[in-house]
């Protein structure tokens, strides 16, 4: 019985880290959003013919691939 | 006693000879053809393709400045350097194993996402250093001159003052790399509730400042 208890998961250190970096990202997530956000109200004040379209594409890239660490630290940590 | 003669003043034809001033400018020799498209330009006379908020319909940007493209390459080298850094410690790793490092380094899986996470850090950093020079804008109408300063992500100051406004106009360029590249600091100066409008490392100041002293009618044509 004492070995299923500290064989359980949550008391691993791993575990903890595992945590620990999901948080991270998920605090990185946020601030592509603001990026995404910064980059949408400043093509509103001045805008391009394309320049506006491809740094809006870019922050959603952004946000994506963060989103996309996020779900794939979940799945293999 | 009356006044036998009162000569007309001229302050209307003054007025509109300045109004027909600023509504000729395409006649004036300075101002060249329209630039063709260049996004990532600093310097660019009646870009038709630039637009902003609160823009008139009659109104028309007539030279659009940014700070100078060479101001970009601390932060481009730093990008650099921070790109090479995973590389560099992966060809370390294997002589530091039996040293008292081996007891930080993580198990393979969490060292793929740290090295994900940190280029996606450095794309970030390199991104958010790229937005801070694109929309530091500074704006020159028929009417009016915008300054946008942008920086620090969230942080973004929009001026505006009407070209009747300004009083003076002068720049500075000072240092080597400033007159080997062609930079300077433009400064505006008005009498609306701002009182300075600075045009930071902007390329070509002296043309900048003849452009828009022709707009307020105290410069010369070309």
């Amino acid at each position: 019985m004492p070995n299923d208890f500290f064989s359980s998961q949550f008391l691993q250190p791993l575990f903890g880290l595992k945590i620990l970096f999901s948080i991270i990202i998920f605090i990185f997530i946020v601030f592509t959003f603001v990026v995404l956000n910064q980059v949408n109200t400043m093509n509103k004040i001045v805008s391009e013919a394309q320049s506006s379209f491809i740094l809006k594409l870019i922050a959603i890239l952004n946000l994506l691939l963060a989103v996309s660490l996020f779900l794939f630290a979940l799945a293999i940590l | 006693m009356t006044d036998v003669f009162v000569a007309p003043t001229n302050e209307k034809k003054d007025s509109k000879k300045s109004e027909k001033k600023i509504n000729n400018l395409a006649l004036l020799p300075n101002f060249k053809d329209p630039d063709h498209i260049s996004h990532l330009s600093s310097f660019l006379v009646k870009p038709y393709w630039v637009s902003f908020q609160n823009q008139g319909d009659d109104e028309n940007v007539l030279l659009f400045l940014r700070p100078h493209l060479i101001t970009n390459l601390p932060w481009l080298f730093l990008s650099f350097i921070l790109f090479l850094i995973p590389p560099i410690l992966a060809y370390i790793y294997p002589l530091l194993s039996g040293t008292i490092f081996t007891i930080f380094f993580l198990p393979e899986r969490f060292t793929i996402i740290l090295v994900l996470f940190y280029y996606l850090v450095v794309f970030n950093y390199f991104f958010i250093s790229f937005l801070t020079w694109y929309f530091n804008i500074s704006l020159v109408t028929q009417k009016r001159i915008v300054d946008i300063d942008y920086s620090d992500l969230v942080y973004h100051d929009v001026a505006v003052t009407k070209l009747n406004l300004i009083e003076d106009v002068n720049y500075t360029q000072t240092g080597f790399l400033r007159s080997l590249f062609n930079y300077g600091d433009v400064f505006v100066q008005t009498a609306g509730e701002k009182l300075h409008f600075d045009f930071l490392k902007v390329p070509k100041p002296a043309k900048a400042v003849d452009i828009i002293q022709n707009l307020i009618g105290g410069g010369h044509a070309e």
